[in-house]
Formats: C-alpha cells, sequence, structure tokens
C-alpha cells in the first residue's frame, strides 16, 4: 500500500515533468530531431557525429542538439510509462475493491502506452500540426487521471483530511465547471496552435503580426475564453482564500497556487496575443495550462469530499 | 499552517519554478545555436551558363542572394515532377523576399533547348526571376554538379542527384536536401530561413 501511494506521487510528478519536457521539444524546434522512431538515427543512442548516420537517413537532419532534445524527453517518457505501469499492477493488487482509484491508475497505463506510440505516429507524419495537438491533450488526460488518483489515494490514508473544513457553497460546482472550461480552453489552444503553425510554414519569413493576422476567429475564441477562465478563477480562488473556515492546507496552497498562476497566465497569454511568440512563452503557456487543470482538479476533489460530508465513496 | 511554513512553500515553489525556467532557457539557447551552425562546405567555382531567356546567368549572379539550386531535366517522369513541385512550393513560401532564388540546371541540355526550358518554367507558375532554368553544354554541368555542388552526375540524364543544394550569399555550398522526403524538405526551409537571418559572415 504504502509502495502503491509513492509510485502514484512519482508518475504525477513525473507526468507534470514530461509535459514540460514535452513542451520544450516542441518550443524548441527538435520534434524531428529523430527523425526515426522509436531509435534516433537507427540507434538506441543518438548519434554524435555525421559519420555514424544510417545510409537511409538524409544527413541534413542530423543535429545532435536536437536529437539529444527529443530523445531526452523519449527516455523520460519511457520512466513515466514505466512509473504508471507499475502503480497500476499496485493499484489492482492493494485497492482492486475501490474502482475510483484502479479506474483511473488503469486508464493511465493504457493511455500512456498509446501517448507513447501516437508520439512515433506524430514524428512520423513529420509533425502534423493536429497530431501534435492530440499528443498534448493526451498528456493532460493522464496528467489529470493521475491527479486525481493520487488524491484519492491520500485520503484513503488521511481518512480526516477535509472533515473538519468548511467550504462556501457550491463553489465545487464552478470549479467543476471552471474545469471543463479550462479543457475547452486547452483543445481551442491547440487549434489555434495548430493554425499559427500552418501559416508559419506557409509564409517561413513573415513575422508575429503577419500570421496572427492570418489566423482565422479562433484566435479571439481562444483570448476571450482565456480572459474569461482567469477572472473566473481568480473569483473562485479568491472565495476559496476569504470564506473558507479551517481551510486544509491543501485547499489554502491550491487557491494560492491557482491565484498565481491564473495571474501568469492572463500575462503570458497577453505576451502572446500581442506582442511575440517568444519560445519560452509558449512553453510558460503550456505548462500553466497543464497545471492549473491539475490545480483546479485538486480543489474539485477536496471539495466534493467535504461538501458530500462523511461519505467515502466506494 | 504556520505562516512561516507558508512563506516556506512559497518560496520552494518560486525556486523550482525559477529552475525549470533557467533549465528551459539553457535549452532553448543551445537549440537556437545549433541550428545556426550551418556548416560551410565549400566555395562554388566559377562558371557561366545561360538561363532560359538565353540571359547569361554565372557564380556571380549567387553572391548576394541565397539560393537553393537543382538538376533537373524536362522529360524526366521520376524524382523530376516531385522535385519541381517542392521548389515551387519554396518559390512560393518565400515569394515575400527578392533575397531568395531557385535555380534549376538541365542535365539534358540537347532536348532542353532554351523554348522547352521556358515552357517548363511557365508549366510550373514561374512569373519572375526568383525562379530560373539554366542551360549549358553538358560537360559544364557535369563538372558544375560534381566537382561544385558535390552531387553525383552520371549516367545522364536519369542518374542526376534528387537532391537540393543550399548556397548562401556568399556563394558558398552549405547543404544538401533529399527533396523526395518531407522531412529535409522541412530542414531547408528552416535552414533558408536562419540564411536570412544570418549576417553576411
Amino acid at each position: 500500500m504504502k509502495a502503491l501511494i509513492r509510485f502514484s506521487y512519482a508518475a504525477t510528478i513525473a507526468t507534470y515533468v514530461l509535459i514540460f519536457t514535452g513542451g520544450l521539444v516542441r518550443v524548441s524546434g527538435a520534434g524531428l530531431g529523430c527523425p526515426d522512431w522509436p531509435k534516433c538515427f537507427g540507434r538506441w543512442l543518438p548519434p554524435t557525429s555525421v559519420d555514424q548516420l544510417p545510409a537511409h537517413i538524409d544527413p541534413s537532419l542530423f543535429n545532435v542538439t536536437l536529437a539529444w532534445i527529443e530523445y531526452g524527453n523519449r527516455m523520460l517518457g519511457m520512466v513515466v510509462g514505466l512509473l504508471i505501469l507499475i502503480t497500476a499492477i499496485l493499484a489492482l493488487v492493494h485497492v482492486r475493491h475501490l474502482r475510483r482509484i484502479w479506474m483511473p491508475a488503469v486508464a493511465s497505463a493504457l493511455l500512456v502506452a498509446y501517448t507513447g506510440w501516437q508520439g512515433g505516429q506524430v514524428v512520423a507524419a513529420e509533425l502534423k500540426p493536429l497530431l501534435v495537438a492530440a499528443h498534448l491533450l493526451l498528456s493532460f488526460l493522464i496528467a489529470s487521471l493521475l491527479t486525481w488518483q493520487t488524491q484519492q489515494l491520500h485520503y484513503l490514508t488521511h481518512p480526516d483530511t477535509e472533515q473538519s473544513s468548511r467550504y462556501p457553497k457550491g463553489v465545487a460546482r464552478f470549479l467543476t465547471f471552471a474545469w471543463a472550461l479550462a479543457i475547452l480552453q486547452s483543445t481551442l489552444g491547440t487549434q489555434l496552435r495548430a493554425a499559427v503553425k500552418t501559416i508559419q510554414d506557409a509564409m517561413p519569413l513573415g513575422g508575429h503580426s503577419m500570421w496572427l493576422d492570418a489566423v482565422g476567429p479562433i484566435k479571439h475564441a481562444h483570448l476571450m475564453l482565456g480572459i474569461i477562465l482567469v477572472a473566473f478563477t481568480i473569483v473562485l480562488s479568491g472565495k476559496l482564500l476569504r470564506s473558507a473556515e479551517r481551510p486544509s492546507p491543501l485547499v489554502q496552497q491550491s487557491s494560492v497556487a491557482l491565484l498565481l498562476l491564473s495571474v501568469v497566465m492572463l500575462l503570458i497569454g497577453g505576451m502572446m496575443a500581442f506582442a511575440s511568440y517568444l519560445p519560452i512563452f509558449q512553453l510558460i503557456h503550456l505548462w500553466g495550462a497543464a497545471l492549473t487543470m491539475g490545480l483546479l482538479l485538486l480543489l474539485i476533489g477536496a471539495l466534493r469530499r467535504q461538501e458530500g460530508g462523511s461519505n467515502v465513496q466506494r | 499552517m504556520s505562516s512561516g511554513k507558508r512563506f516556506g512553500m512559497l518560496i520552494s515553489g518560486l525556486l523550482v519554478a525559477a529552475a525549470l525556467a533557467f533549465f528551459a532557457t539553457m535549452v532553448l539557447r543551445q537549440a537556437e545555436q545549433s541550428r545556426a551552425d550551418i556548416p560551410v562546405i565549400q566555395d562554388l567555382p566559377a562558371f557561366t551558363f545561360v538561363n532560359q531567356d538565353d540571359e547569361p546567368f554565372g557564380r556571380a549572379d549567387l553572391n548576394g542572394k541565397i539560393s537553393v539550386v537543382d538538376f533537373i531535366f524536362t522529360r524526366c517522369q521520376g524524382a523530376c515532377p516531385v522535385m519541381a513541385r517542392e521548389m515551387s512550393e519554396l518559390y512560393y513560401a518565400f515569394e515575400g523576399s527578392d533575397e531568395i532564388q531557385f535555380v534549376s540546371i538541365t542535365v539534358d541540355p540537347d532536348h532542353d533547348t532554351l523554348e522547352v526550358l521556358q515552357a517548363y518554367a511557365a508549366a510550373n507558375g514561374v512569373s519572375d526571376k526568383r525562379w530560373q532554368f539554366l542551360h549549358a553544354p553538358i560537360e559544364e554541368v557535369v563538372r558544375l554538379s560534381e566537382e561544385g555542388f558535390l552531387l553525383p552526375a552520371e549516367n545522364l540524364p536519369m542518374g542526376h542527384s534528387p537532391r537540393f543544394a543550399l548556397v548562401d550569399r556568399q556563394g558558398r555550398l552549405r547543404g544538401h536536401f533529399n527533396a523526395l522526403e518531407g522531412k529535409p524538405m522541412i530542414a531547408l526551409k528552416q535552414q533558408i530561413s536562419q540564411l536570412v537571418r544570418e549576417s553576411s559572415r
């Protein structure tokens, strides 16, 4: 049981790190750093010089830095996959009677295997924008499942958590609504990114404003929904911080983090909408989205537990 | 939770964020540098050919422009249609810049007369000087392909290379890209953009 909890925590944290490194691959333009999959230029470790390339791969594709950025993400992906797999097995062994824990564990194991394979398809399809988008959304889904499952495991061993806390009524429902909005917003974001990429390919020498001009109304939709979502999360986390009685440390910290993150997302999103697609902005934006969804889930999990009173669902 | 503990949490959270941002910045900088580092293979030798409009086109016409060069022949049914399609995609992608030119050299000069090349240019949608089609005696073409561009030219016309050569503003060969595959064409587009940014070294 202890092992299950440890693996669950490790898998969850590692998954968020993997989303970060995956984003880094994307924004550093290293997606084709290894043109083949799962090997890199036909080797299990990326080659160090162009002489080591197999004959069937065009030498123009070789850039040792980009190869290692891409391969690093693949290796971390392997580690994360194993962590999630072990967690799922342990969950089936120890908590087979608790569907709310073993189901997300097994689902995330299946999804992570699929996502790894799908990453290979992304490379094979030369980073086709819609496949890249799907890869990101799959990773968000896995991170969400793991977050939920780890929190449930925590409550299993700390049954008293949230039992003495009192939270303002209705916030849990609004948080769930915000989470649904966040999924919609992430999907819009990936579609906007795909549209920008298509336009960048067609006009490689254009600049930020030229590319953005050519993108359709989706940019307005993403910006508007972003502002609404940020306002919403700021109000909700503010309400939790002001009106909660004896909030648990988790709820308190998550509320503060959500508040700060919302402000950061607004600033960075604004920079990207009006100034520049600087890679570091894109990375923070993408990872911030993953973290926002994770924090919303944590709060929903905590508040639902408290709102349901002492009923520990089986 | 005590305010001291809360402060500690905040500080450690910020430290982790700062460390990740630092790591990402380093990786991004490395990636940027590695992309800027396009090797110089060699200087191209002197040559003087003519274009489809019977105007001279030689080594000097490569200076000051970024050029993508390939060897083709108009009757070819194998690689050339793909090469022409890829070249015309680049021609349209970079239409905003006079700094980038595209040069196709025929390896079948007996058949590919200037009229034939003119028709081929028109068929590929060429409407300006950014894409030119060159004609020269076959021995000179072979010499330029093999010695200048380091592209094999045996058993012509069929045996021409399917690779595009990238040439910088100083008329130096910078790379080869297989036009029959998608990924090298993506790399070529990136390297053209990179050379545009590269100040004359």
